[in-house]
């Protein structure tokens, strides 16, 4: 418990020590000044990187698109698809179930409730063991919601919300080109690559 | 009192002597290098031998920028199935594949062209001339002395669709102007399609899920050249990918290419004048 105080050294350098502190302390404003000119030479977004308000609004009702899909998914490989079919099923119905999770994981949202009105709208299509049936309901869902999130993108403030939906987007053109292939339309290069696509309403959580 | 003095006095005699020293050797190492009689080379030495230090240019990096990168990939992506068409080899499918990813490519490449411009910027309408020395130019000479040169110019064009995928889907990232945000998340998944498309219309379904999605590794060919898939990642990469073409070597090893997004070293600035 004895106090150390201060050292000999301490007092002997005090006063060139506080010369030394300056100049650190110059070289500091030197390098916090060379950090401010190279920031104002290549200028940098001023968006936030997590989802503000806005964005988790929307996120979560994409959310429980996503959570729709996955559940429409689960219901084609139920009604007996098999082969190729089977598999695509599974693979994309995770897909969606891991983009769900993506934006529950940015947001800190429950991953927990689909969308009653967009499952109900759509079951019929994706409930059946018809191949051709079954990929076409789901070639038009993956371009209606290709078509949503580009439709959203740019009211996303946050970078990570148009981060997240960018890598989202992208996979969904590979799934509509996957099942247009399952469906026996790929020699059409307009379904391809110019497919029709209608923007998926997103609707508010129903208070329960 | 006399006697404290002059202790005090002695105490800084010996450190003034040190200070005193110092700069007597610090004067006289001055006095040296600022000399009259001074010749020779002025420049801090060097050792060994290495070639001279080029300061890298400071250009500004804005939308207009990022727009002619992403224009440049666009035109070198046509450079490449202009090439293809060239060749031959196609089947009448494949002839009218390649040519309508030509007209998709120069839609896209016109698009950014007047985003460029909108952005005050001059519209870039060559191909990418680091990706064209570095990447196109060695890889059409390995495909050139390839053992199965078909099976190389597909998998080089879902390679390079996939690489304009990545690089639009930064860059709508990566942009402030709203318009260029859209029409790049556009292209990226146009390019998406364009790559699945090539995968699906030659492998079917076969080459519709990597196995990667469940975390297995990529089967290869009986060539030992890996597969191409149409859904590659469960999100959109933007990470390198690995081109493999050419011949085998006596080991069975063939010339491996990085593809990666274009960055600083490859990016098309506003000084740089057009090659084509």
């Amino acid at each position: 418990m004895t106090p150390k105080g201060h050292t000999p050294v301490d007092l002997e350098s005090a006063h060139p020590a506080t010369s030394r502190r300056s100049l650190a302390g110059a070289l500091g404003v030197a390098g916090l000044a060379s950090a401010v000119a190279l920031a104002v030479a290549r200028p940098v977004s001023a968006a936030p990187y997590s989802p503000t308000a806005e964005d988790s609004a929307k996120l979560e009702q994409a959310l429980r698109v996503e959570l729709t899909a996955k559940l429409l998914y689960r219901d084609a490989l139920a009604a007996g698809l098999t082969d190729a079919a089977a598999e695509v099923a599974q693979a994309f119905g995770d897909n969606h179930e891991a983009y769900a999770d993506q934006f529950a994981a940015i947001t800190g949202i429950s991953a927990d409730a689909y969308d009653v009105e967009l499952y109900d709208e759509l079951k019929a299509g994706f409930a059946t063991s018809d191949v051709v049936e079954f990929a076409t309901a789901a070639w038009e869902l993956e371009n209606n919601l290709a078509a949503t999130y580009t439709e959203l993108f740019t009211s996303f403030e946050s970078v990570g919300s148009q981060t997240v939906v960018a890598s989202i987007v992208v996979v969904n053109g590979r799934m509509a080109t996957v099942l247009a292939d399952l469906a026996g339309v790929s020699g059409d290069f307009n379904i391809l690559f110019d497919p029709p696509a209608e923007i998926i309403t997103l609707t508010e959580p129903q208070s329960s | 009192m006399n006697m404290f003095a002059s202790k005090a006095d002695s105490q800084v005699t010996r450190r003034q002597a040190f200070k005193i020293g110092g700069l007597t050797v610090s004067l006289a190492a001055l006095v040296a290098a600022c000399g009259s009689d001074l010749e020779g080379d002025t420049a801090p030495g060097r050792v060994g031998y290495a070639p001279p230090i080029t300061d890298p240019p400071d250009y500004t990096l804005d939308d207009a920028v990022l727009l002619r990168t992403a224009s440049s990939l666009e035109y070198t992506a046509i450079s490449v199935y202009e090439a293809a068409l060239e060749v031959g080899g196609l089947d009448a499918t494949g002839q009218t594949l390649v040519g309508r990813l030509i007209d998709s490519h120069q839609a896209i490449a016109d698009e950014m062209g007047a985003l460029t411009e909108a952005e005050g910027g001059v519209a870039w309408e060559c191909t990418n001339p680091w990706l064209d020395d570095r990447l196109i130019a060695p890889v059409l000479e390995a495909i050139t002395a390839s053992d199965n040169p078909t099976r190389d110019v597909l998998n080089l064009a879902v390679a390079l669709e996939n690489l304009a995928a990545s690089t639009h889907q930064v860059l709508s990232v990566e942009l402030d102007s709203a318009d260029a945000k859209v029409a790049t998340l556009e292209a990226a998944t146009q390019a998406s399609r364009q790559s699945a498309a090539i995968v699906v219309l030659t492998r079917g379904a076969d080459g519709y899920i990597s196995p990667a999605l469940n975390g297995e590794g990529i089967p290869t060919d009986p060539d030992g050249v890996p597969y191409h898939y149409a859904v590659t990642d469960r999100f959109g990469s933007v990470g390198q990918a690995e081109l493999i073409v050419g011949a085998a070597d006596e080991n069975g090893a063939r010339e491996s290419f990085i593809l990666q997004t274009p960055a600083e070293n490859s990016y098309i600035y506003n000084e740089l004048e057009p090659s084509c």
